[in-house]
């Protein structure tokens, strides 16, 4: 009996975990804008944004650098650009559906494990920030 | 019962007739006539002609006293009451078998007054049923809505962004008159799309357009120096569409703006605009960016190091 008791136990288990499984996949399909590195070290630097739909009004990329290290030149589109030690943000508005791509031009070469980034915008159907750190 | 008066005597009605019901038992009773046998005659139930000769109802029908006459083989006259007849005024109507009380029932109204209270009735009835049908109409009128935005706060001097945001039915295309009021010392100035009416006097101004989706419209207010303001400012607006008669709707959302001396994207008031405060200024005010909202003043304070309150200058300095 007891060994019977707990392969039902097993399933039992099995069964919770595939239904978090399949419970917790569509809240992370809902992500609306995912950011990952295309390029992480040396003196250029690629951020990929992907953007769902409705997209956000306004997104704010946020860059930790070294704090010897100063961004020399930055792609389009970027609505404001600041520059503190150690920190780099990008407004970006009009952001359309689908791939955006952010470049960015150091003054040092750095290596990947030297940079990380996160990204905030207020969701538009609830309003809610949204603050999604991203690294390499 | 054949043998019931009509409560009222209509005009060209004989006369009832008053009998004396005493005189009636007594002959009926000489005679050796039984109750049923009488009201067999007369085509009355035995209960009728018992309640006569208690004198509950003296006055019966003509016809009936004539048949009763018949009946008990005596001429007419003789059982008629020797009093006086009475006036027009109606008699008790129990001479209907089935009233049971030995009281006499409330004379009823005249029939001109029942059917003037009830013409009044139906024509109260009438007119409630109007009103119902007109509230609901117009209700069911107003397919659209509008929510107003506005920052919580704005300093003297500082044009701060309205939005009204109109959002009609799905599927629907609505045209429509916006009408947004402000008060004195508070002004409006350019909008986005374009004011088609500013009244002055009534410091009034109007959009008159077509809603097609939610549509969004914008102006820019200000709080003029040296007038005196309460400390929260109300915004008032509505709806109005020309098709509908009378049909109009508030604009609902925020409808007011504090006083204070601090920047109107500044929402926690720390001489800052942080990157969530930056956010909800376009997110909020997005649709108000074709106006001039002085949008580089606020992104050089969210880059910079926020800004200060120059009291001698009324106005806002942006820290680099």
């Amino acid at each position: 009996m007891a060994p019977k008791r707990s392969r039902h136990a097993r399933f039992l288990v099995a069964l919770i975990l595939l239904a978090g499984l399949f419970r917790t996949a569509p809240v992370m399909a809902r992500e609306l804008v995912t950011c990952r590195y295309l390029a992480a070290s040396g003196t250029r630097i690629e951020i990929e944004l992907n953007v769902g739909a409705p997209p956000p009004a306004t997104l704010i990329v946020m860059q930790n650098l070294p704090p010897d290290v100063s961004v020399v030149e930055t792609s389009q589109p970027v609505k404001k650009f600041s520059q503190r030690p150690g920190e780099a943000k990008w407004l970006l508005m009009g952001i359309r559906p689908g791939i955006t791509l952010l470049g960015f031009t150091l003054n040092k070469a750095i290596r990947p494990g030297q940079i990380s980034g996160e990204m905030l915008y207020n969701a538009p159907d609830s309003g809610v920030m949204v603050r999604m750190p991203f690294s390499p | 019962m054949t043998d019931e008066l009509p409560p009222i005597p209509l005009p060209g009605t004989p006369p009832a007739a008053r009998i004396d019901g005493e005189k009636i038992r007594r002959l009926r009773e000489g005679k050796g006539l039984t109750q049923l046998y009488v009201a067999t005659v007369v085509g009355v139930t035995t209960d009728t002609i018992s309640r006569w000769e208690n004198r509950r109802s003296p006055s019966i029908k003509p016809e009936n006293a004539k048949k009763l006459a018949e009946a008990l083989d005596v001429p007419m006259a003789e059982i008629l009451e020797q009093a006086p007849p009475p006036t027009a005024e109606p008699e008790e109507t129990a001479e209907t078998p089935e009233a049971p009380s030995a009281l006499p029932p409330p004379p009823a109204p005249p029939r001109s007054r029942r059917l003037g209270i009830g013409l009044a009735l139906f024509l109260t009835m009438t007119i409630a049923a109007i009103a119902i049908s007109w509230w609901f109409s117009t209700r069911q009128a107003m397919p659209v809505t509008a929510v107003r935005a506005l920052p919580p706060h704005a300093p003297i001097g500082l044009p701060f962004p309205v939005t009204i945001t109109v959002t009609p039915s799905p599927g629907k295309s609505i045209p429509l008159i916006i009408s947004e009021t402000v008060i004195p010392g508070c002004s409006a100035m350019e909008a986005v799309p374009p004011f088609n009416a500013a009244n002055t006097e009534t410091r009034t101004v109007r959009w008159i357009a077509k809603a097609e989706g939610p549509t969004t419209f914008s102006y820019l207010a200000m709080f003029k120096p040296d007038t005196p303001l309460p400390p929260l400012v109300p915004f008032r607006g509505r709806i109005t569409l020309p098709g509908a008669k009378g049909a109009t709707t508030p604009i609902g959302g925020a409808n007011g703006v504090g006083v204070a001396p601090y920047h109107w994207a500044d929402r926690n008031r720390d001489f800052k605009i942080d990157d969530e405060e930056i956010l909800t200024v376009y997110d909020t005010f997005g649709a108000a960016t074709g106006l001039n909202l002085e949008a580089s003043m606020i992104e050089d304070i969210w880059s910079g190091h926020g800004y200060r309150w120059d009291a001698a200058r009324r106005q806002l300095v942006v820290i680099p």
